[in-house]
């Protein structure tokens, strides 16, 4: 499957109103939502590709060029990501005395004690109904976008598979992949015919000891959620799937119709394509 | 989650399967039973390795041989409502400095099962074997731990798109084997379903014929279902039978093995040789005992069950089959 | 303003200090009449007379010139007019060469060069160059009475030329006052429409125009842009509706209920709901009313024709449902103010409401398939792919279809039950009532505030319709179930019954499984009353023996041989005097019959049972009236009766 994407950046100020334009262009309200995404890098054994005595004997000579090419083939970061209601976060003000008593009953931590030792109350997670086990989630694979394209949109081959709920990380573990890290993406969701738009930014979560390994089991109050980018300025994506990329009809139609939705929203804002680089999904 | 049993008969590349075979047997077998044919089923598995596994072996310096390692894709007609992926734990330690390998919450309580699954095994294969007498212990030995998943039936194909796509360094495609035109039958407090194995990848070949005994009597682990599902329709309000709550994971672990003496009974009654058996696996059960651990602490605590989500009723519903399933039809690749 | 602020415009025209002066005006008298003396009163009005005269006659008399002319005329007239033009012009340029010819001679004397080359051939040769010469002539001054009536009338003329100014301004400002008017008045009805909450917006097509939009944003894309009409100002400033091409007319679909070949049901057009037919939101609402029911038929002819399998045919005005029995929908969109409509026909009072029923729930219908086509428009869409997504038809006459065709099967289930276990009672068995539970499906949500439990509602009659009938039989602990599904909306369409019972009595009894014809259920529930009727004849027996002396030998009593033929056998000693009971029951008539069989043991069936020919008779037919029961002796005693003798 294949994306289209086009890009602009909306200023603090312009956001209100922005938000207006779209849902009068749309003729919709904006879907507020939010996601936790969570990145995962594929990881491989250095130095593995040498030295490995495996059931392969019946391996042609033509199989083993085609093993090594594989070997050498591209890995990639990918997310993780799960949608989470505005009653997911804390309440602020609510911080449940269990959980500095015992922070991670579900998996004891032989560092807590002392990390609990420079803990002060302020920094104590307020909790709230979230219940991480009931939490879905869904695979997000971007590649990285199309080189060399003379179209003036951004194209690039995405997969998108819905995953087991609650705890993910040791089937993930288990493929082929390792958390990194996470973050929160809070914004709004258009759709205009086959057009998502989605007028977002990306919220840091406020750095607690001991929960950066995994991913978090509980949210905290979005007050405490800071923007990634300091101004508070938001991105508007304008997004379009494709089933089968290598038709270029389809293709030619999807930047078409991104295009037209470009003119519509000329005097709001300037839609561009990103930078293929600053998209680059590869593990190096 | 009731309690099966997988046989597979292999059978050479060109020739026919004991398929034929078998539905003689069983109707011979079973004079008193009218073999009516239910219905069909199919299956599909996809069979991936770890690339760097497949490299020969080199010459330098004495490394311990690894296992290989696996993943394993089954779809099945019979629950048609999640895909399920079978992999083997992972034995590096992720590149990522600070996930040392620590099991997750989740996995915590799944490993005593997993344990306790594989003593189990061990008994039944000890028994299996003097019956059929063509368990591959060394199969079962010879891999690591494996950690089952189930998936959406939407995300199945297109994980396994993906694995093939962008994960081509650690994962490659070997094998894919299916089942067709998949028929079955009731035999008394059994199900029956029978098929031929054929092989669609990389080449067309017949492997096999596959049999899964299903027994649809009573047990004790039927009535853990209903507790879970009457919970979620919140007709009852603790949704825990009293019963249950005294039952223990050894219960749980016992009626396996009888449940696997009485499937082991039908085969030999029908008395097919040269079988490939597959009941007591590695981690089959493991999901029951973590709904008893879970129905109890819901007792205890009141605290919520994972209940069915809107498209699919139960996730986990046939693990223990598909692991037998795999369990047999991991052709050495 | 306009009035507060007066600009004088007009020159301000000074009275000339003194009239003409007499000797002037005398003067001028003697010039046109030639002296005082003929000039008096008769003579001034006669010229007058003359003048008008003159002038009058002359303008008709072109008239029937023109009248008269017939199409040579008028060519030979064109050809002299166009004669004259061209001579007209021909003398002007000749006039003109001439002019030139003299310029250009007089300027040859100061520059030969230039002027020659303007000089026409003829005068080069009869005029030598510089001939002819020109010299400033200072013309004698002008006495002073000249230069007063240059100035008098060059005061004139000018006075003249501000006057017309002055009005061609006064006229702008009269022009702009009244458009100034117009604009408030237009603009004050276009806030006036938005007060009233309509959309007002620019037309995306004709951006300088204002147009209001009261289409219905979820409907298909045609009708969804005949939603927008355009506010124009008529001349006075009114507000028009601009609907384009759109015919302006009001329709409506109407629904009429025709029983066989009668008429029996029809909706009535909505009415105006204000007297003030013209306002302008009168309008608007008359516009959106159409359009809406525009969409509505056009869906419906759409839906129709994709429901042609269930017999509904459509014309190009008109849709024809047969629902049930004699019972037909017929659907087609007419003009409400066609006086033809409202012929009334003869019409039964059931048949309005149902017709108004069918034309309700069409219309709740679309709605709701526009709000779900806004649910579908502003979820994430699919990839892109080269197919084009279908577009399915609307549920709109397929859940009005299935309810008209299940209450009609099931009150002719209902009935037959009812007819059967009367008739059953009027003999004397005690048949217990049964129940039925209409539309057990349809658990209406109690508090059906939110949107969602609004859609909830809809859409749940969206789902196949399911009713239940229930019953206890004679034998004890045996129930019948009939459940009844109509579904219309995917296959397998239609009525399907499930019968279901539980008859212990009988315990290798199989269930019919799935009808779909109401005749097989008749006959499945006869049956199983036949088979309940057979096996408590059989079963009294052995409750009265129970209750009165177990020591005796037992008494001889029906045996129900072949249960589902109906037949008992009463054995005897006597190979060839068995006796028979035959018990035939139908949805009027319960029949018992005894006859002596001849065959050796009684078990022959058919011709083989070797039947004498003396019977008894007893027959219980269906009777309304309650109070027949007691004029006849019931079944049982018949049956007791019968087996004593």
């Amino acid at each position: 499957m294949h994306e289209l994407l086009l890009f602009a950046s909306v200023p603090t100020h312009q956001h209100a109103e922005l938000l207006q334009q779209l849902a009068g262009l749309t003729a919709m309200q904006p879907r507020h939502c939010f996601e936790r995404r969570l990145i995962f890098k594929a990881y491989r054994k250095p130095g593995v590709a040498n030295a490995r005595v495996g059931a392969s004997q019946d391996l042609q000579s033509g199989d083993l060029q085609r093993v090594n090419k594989m070997l050498n083939g591209g890995m990639f970061y990918t997310q993780v990501v799960g949608p989470v209601q505005s009653t997911d976060f804390a309440d602020a003000g609510v911080t449940d005395a269990a959980a500095n008593a015992n922070p991670n009953p579900v998996n004891p931590d032989p560092d807590t004690d002392t990390k609990m030792d420079g803990m002060d109350s302020e920094s104590s997670i307020p909790r709230s109904a979230y219940d991480f086990d009931q939490q879905s989630w869904q695979l997000e694979f971007r590649d990285i976008p199309e080189a060399g394209t003379r179209s003036a949109v951004t194209s690039r081959v995405m997969a998108t598979a819905a995953l087991p709920r609650g705890d993910i990380v040791p089937s993930m573990n288990a493929w082929g992949y390792s958390f990194v890290t996470e973050y929160l993406v809070e914004g709004d969701m258009f759709i205009h015919n086959d057009i998502v738009l989605n007028l977002h930014r990306v919220l840091h979560y406020p750095t607690t000891p001991g929960e950066e390994n995994q991913p978090r089991h509980q949210m905290p109050t979005l007050q405490q959620m800071a923007p990634l980018e300091k101004s508070g300025s938001y991105v508007l994506q304008a997004s379009m799937m494709v089933q089968d990329g290598s038709n270029q009809e389809t293709m030619k139609t999807a930047s078409q119709h991104l295009f037209g939705l470009r003119e519509q929203l000329k005097s709001a804002v300037r839609l561009e394509m990103a930078d293929r680089l600053s998209l680059d999904t590869r593990v190096k | 989650m009731p309690v099966t049993g997988v046989y597979f008969i292999p059978a050479h590349p060109n020739a026919s399967t004991a398929l034929g075979n078998i539905t003689e047997r069983l109707r011979s077998s079973f004079p008193d039973e009218d073999l009516i044919q239910l219905g069909r089923w199919t299956l599909e598995q996809k069979l991936m390795r770890d690339t760097p596994g497949l490299l020969p072996t080199s010459s330098g310096p004495n490394q311990r041989p690894s296992k290989p390692r696996y993943m394993q894709f089954l779809s099945l007609s019979h629950y048609h409502n999640h895909g399920f992926i079978y992999t083997s734990e992972p034995t590096e330690k992720p590149f990522h400095p600070h996930n040392a390998a620590s099991p997750s919450p989740a996995a915590t309580p799944a490993t005593p099962g997993l344990q306790g699954a594989g003593a189990g095994a061990g008994v039944g294969a000890g028994a299996g074997a003097a019956t059929t007498g063509s368990v591959n212990d060394s199969t079962t030995s010879n891999i690591s731990p494996m950690l089952m998943t189930t998936v959406p039936h939407s995300s199945y194909s297109t994980l396994f798109q993906h694995f093939t796509y962008a994960c081509q360094p650690f994962w490659c495609h070997r094998l894919t084997v299916v089942v067709q035109n998949g028929v079955f039958y009731d035999i008394g407090d059994f199900r029956v379903r029978l098929g031929d194995v054929r092989q669609t990848y990389p080449t067309n070949r017949v492997r096999g014929a596959v049999v899964e005994i299903e027994w649809r009597g009573p047990s004790v682990i039927d009535s853990l279902d209903g507790a879970v599902t009457s919970d979620v329709n919140g007709e009852t309000d603790s949704g825990v039978d009293v019963s249950l709550s005294a039952l223990e994971e050894s219960d749980v672990d016992a009626e396996f093995a009888a449940t696997a003496l009485l499937i082991r009974e039908f085969w030999v009654r029908v008395g097919v040789e040269g079988a490939r058996e597959a009941i007591l696996v590695p981690g089959v059960g493991s999901e029951v005992k973590e709904r008893l651990v879970k129905i109890k602490g819901a007792k205890n605590t009141g605290g919520g069950l994972s209940g069915p989500t809107e498209d699919d009723p139960n996730p986990q519903a046939g693990t223990d089959v598909a692991r037998q399933y795999m369990e047999v039809l991991r052709f050495n690749r | 303003m306009a009035d507060s602020f007066t600009l004088p415009l007009r020159p301000n025209l000074e009275k000339s200090d003194r009239p003409d002066t007499l000797p002037v005006e005398i003067a001028q008298i003697n010039e046109q009449w030639g002296g005082f003396r003929d000039v008096n009163e008769e003579v001034l009005l006669a010229k007058l007379a003359e003048e008008e005269e003159r002038g009058g006659p002359l303008d008709s008399d072109e008239d029937g010139d023109k009248k008269e002319m017939d199409t040579t005329e008028r060519r030979e007239e064109l050809y002299k007019r166009r004669a004259e033009i061209t001579q007209f012009a021909m003398a002007s340029h000749m006039e003109t060469m001439f002019a030139l010819d003299f310029i250009s001679l007089l300027l040859s004397k100061h520059a030969p060069r230039q002027a020659e080359t303007s000089m026409s051939a003829f005068l080069k040769q009869v005029a030598p160059v510089g001939s002819l010469n020109s010299e400033v002539v200072h013309p004698p001054p002008k006495p002073d009475s000249v230069n007063k009536d240059i100035s008098t009338v060059s005061r004139g003329w000018r006075i003249q030329n501000f006057n017309s100014a002055a009005n061609k301004l006064l006229g702008a400002a009269s022009r702009l006052e009244k458009e100034v008017e117009a604009e408030t008045k237009y603009w004050n009805s276009v806030l006036a429409i938005k007060d009233k909450g309509w959309k007002v917006c620019r037309l995306p097509r004709e951006r300088q125009s204002l147009g209001v939009q009261y289409g219905f944003m979820e409907a298909t894309p045609v009708f969804r842009d005949r939603g927008l009409a355009s506010l124009r100002r008529g001349n006075d400033g009114s507000l028009v509706l601009d609907q384009g091409l759109v015919p302006s007319g009001s329709r409506f679909v109407r629904v009429r209920v025709k029983r066989g070949s009668r008429i029996t049901g029809c909706t009535k057009p909505p009415g105006a709901s204000s007297n003030d037919a013209e306002s302008i939101e009168q309008r608007i609402l008359q516009a959106r009313d159409s359009v809406f029911e525009d969409e509505l038929f056009h869906e419906l002819v759409r839906e129709a024709r994709a429901i042609a399998s269930c017999g509904v045919t459509t014309r190009q005005n008109l849709i024809q449902i047969p629902a049930a029995d004699d019972l037909e929908i017929l659907l087609d969109l007419v003009d409400t103010n066609d006086e033809s409509v409202h012929t009334e026909q003869e019409s039964s009072q059931d048949d309005v409401v149902l017709a108004n029923g069918v034309a309700h729930s069409i219309r709740i219908l679309l709605s709701f398939a526009h709000r779900q086509n806004l649910h579908r428009r502003t979820q994430v869409p699919l990839p892109l792919t080269p197919k084009r997504r279908p577009n399915p038809e609307y549920h709109l006459l397929r859940p009005a279809l299935a309810y008209l065709q299940h209450i009609s099967e099931a009150r002719y289930l209902e009935s037959f039950v009812h007819d059967i276990v009367t008739t059953l009672r009027s003999s004397g068995f005690q048949v217990p009532e049964f129940t039925a539970q209409m539309f057990s499906n349809w658990n209406l949500p109690h508090h059906h505030s939110s949107p969602n439990a609004l859609e909830g509602l809809v859409a749940s009659s969206l789902k196949p319709i399911e009713s239940v009938f229930q019953g206890n039989l004679l034998t004890p602990n045996s129930v019948f179930t009939v459940r009844m599904r109509t579904n219309m909306s995917f296959p397998p369409f239609g009525t399907h019954y499930d019968v279901s019972f539980d008859l212990p009595s009988v315990p290798d009894l199989k269930s019919p499984g799935n009808l779909s014809l109401r005749e097989e259920v008749e006959a499945a529930v006869a049956h199983l009353l036949l088979l309940d009727v057979v096996m408590k004849i059989s079963s009294v027996e052995a409750d009265e023996e129970k209750k009165t002396e177990p020591d005796t030998p037992a008494k001889r009593w029906w045996d129900p041989i072949y249960p589902h033929m109906g037949e008992l056998l009463l054995a005897y000693d006597h190979p060839e005097k068995h006796k028979k009971l035959r018990i035939v029951l139908s949805r009027d008539q319960l029949s018992l019959e005894t006859y002596l069989v001849r065959c050796i043991d009684g078990i022959g069936i058919g011709a083989a049972e070797g039947r004498s020919q003396h019977t008894e008779t007893k027959t219980w037919k269906l009777q309304q009236s309650p109070g027949g029961l007691n004029q006849q002796s019931s079944a049982m005693d018949f049956v007791t009766a019968e087996a004593s003798t």
